[in-house]
């Protein structure tokens, strides 16, 4: 009746189109990327600045950088070095210093975060005992927090959370700000 | 005669008369709705549409109504209508989409009154346009997914709507639900990629894109990538959470982006599992699992699925 000839053709090339149309949606390009950057450093790696921005340490050692040490992390290192890094801490410049023995012995270290466990953890807090230094764990979440930390990182419910130990604290001299006081844990 | 006999006589001549009077009236109707519809075809034949249209869509609520000729005609006018309005501009304006609407509605219209009595030429040439302007509806979903702006999905999906409902008259039995799963999928992703693009964060870009995902798990149970790519973005929105945490963030807005990164990781475990309970030797459905237990401090987990990753990894290289 109306053209049926030039129709035909047209429906035919239609149909070709059509389907390489579905071809393209079925087609699975561009499908999201799994982003796998630690977690858990980056968490840690933002209450260590809490740590560093909301206590206080004696007089003196308001002086030269404000150093964060990190032993036995690199990909937290890493991440406090990218996100924080040239930020300042009251009038001091952040330092993020990542901790070896002779580090320890030639530096002031304000916060230090250890992951060692057992006689390293032991050494390591004999040497830096009576310091005004933040001694930061993170150990095994069955394991008590370990003897002259000041903090302990904790898993709560999938959260990463702390413990703290006011005494030892004191007995370095250091002054635990109200709001890390505040969301501390206790188990 | 008496008076009865006469009555009666009259009664008779009186029915009579009203019977030729009815099937006269009945004849002069269709005779002339089918002249109504020649003339029609004949300015149609002529490409003259609108001329066309302004005889027979009045007739189409009067006396042509039941005439799937009538009904065809006018189908195939706004058709050929609305193909020339894609030629000088889009299948999407607004004149356009109008007179396709139009379209199919005459000629679902035309097909069903034919299909009725016996079949004529007018259900197959009716199903033919029918077939036409259904895969023009599918075309403007593929456009629609490639050219994605923001908002733009209920329209999409609108015209794949339309797209199933002529399908539905050609052939009933056609399935088009595996290709309304490619579609929500391919919306969600075109919804990720533009938050990904844009330097504000979008919380409604983001609620598409999980709604798409599973909407398109609600249709089809079995679709793997459907699973994982939901369990990818909600696990990366939480990374992104997370991400956003500078020296800016006091402490209690650290915990709470921490609550709503969990409960992120939280639910990207179950579609995150669900796909691999569908694909267990797959590999980035293992390391999504590593990735998301860790981020859930779970170490004993995120270990199990790494042993699992690096025995697939290492049968893949013997």
């Amino acid at each position: 009746m109306l053209r049926h000839g030039i129709r035909n053709i047209y429906l035919l090339l239609f149909a070709i189109v059509i389907s390489l149309s579905f071809s393209w949606l079925q087609s699975d390009q561009g499908g999201p990327k799994l982003d796998e950057v630690n977690t858990i450093a980056i968490t840690k790696a933002s209450f260590l600045f809490q740590f560093a921005r909301s206590n206080d340490w004696p007089n003196d050692k308001k002086q030269g950088n404000f150093r964060i040490g990190i032993q036995g992390n690199t990909a937290l290192y890493n991440l406090l070095v990218e996100k924080y890094a040239g930020q300042s801490i009251g009038s001091q410049m952040l330092e993020v210093v990542e901790i070896d023995d002779s580090v320890l012995m030639s530096e002031f270290i304000h916060v230090l975060y250890t992951e060692s466990e057992g006689d390293e953890l032991l050494q390591l807090i004999e040497y830096t005992a009576e310091k005004p230094i933040m001694v930061v764990t993170s150990v095994d979440a069955d394991s008590a927090m370990p003897e002259g930390a000041v903090v302990n990182f904790v898993v709560q419910t999938s959260r990463i959370r702390y413990e703290l130990d006011m005494e030892n604290a004191l007995k370095r001299g250091l002054i635990v700000g109200n709001r890390i006081l505040s969301w501390a844990i206790t188990r | 005669m008496g008076n009865n006999e006469m009555r009666n006589y009259i009664g008779i001549i009186l029915v009579f008369s009203l019977q030729v009077f009815a099937s006269t009236l009945s004849y002069s109707q269709n005779f002339h709705s089918d002249n109504i519809v020649d003339t029609a075809i004949d300015l149609a034949e002529q490409e003259l549409f609108d001329e066309a249209l302004k005889i027979i869509e009045p007739a189409l609520s009067n006396e042509a109504k039941d005439n799937a000729r009538a009904w065809y005609v006018a189908g195939y006018s706004h058709k050929e209508k609305f193909k020339r309005e894609v030629f000088i501009g889009s299948s999407t304006s607004g004149l356009a989409l109008s007179e396709r609407g139009k379209a199919v509605i005459q000629l679902i219209k035309a097909y069903e009154i034919d299909s009725k009595t016996t079949s004529t030429s007018i259900s197959s040439m009716s199903l033919d346009a029918l077939d036409y302007l259904s895969k023009s509806y599918m075309n403007d979903v593929v456009s629609g997914v490639r050219g994605f702006t923001r908002g733009m999905d209920e329209e999409i999906l609108e015209y794949f709507n339309e797209f199933v409902k002529i399908r539905s008259v050609i052939d009933k039995k056609e399935d088009w639900r595996s290709e309304e799963v490619e579609v929500e999928k391919n919306l969600a992703r075109a919804n990720r990629m533009l938050l990904e693009s844009t330097s504000t964060d979008s919380e409604e870009l983001f609620t598409r894109v999980i709604d798409h995902y599973n909407r398109a798990i609600e249709l089809d149970g079995d679709d793997y990538t459907s699973r994982y790519n939901l369990a990818i973005n909600l696990y990366n929105r939480g990374v992104a959470r997370l991400k956003s945490i500078d020296h800016t963030t006091a402490m209690f807005e650290l915990m709470e982006i921490q609550d709503a990164c969990v409960e992120l990781f939280e639910k990207a475990l179950n579609p995150m599992l669900a796909a691999h309970r569908m694909s267990p030797d797959r590999k980035e459905t293992l390391k999504g699992l590593v990735t998301i237990y860790k981020a859930l401090s779970n170490e004993e987990e995120s270990d199990k699925y790494k042993r699992a990753l690096e025995a697939v990894v290492k049968a893949d290289s013997e």
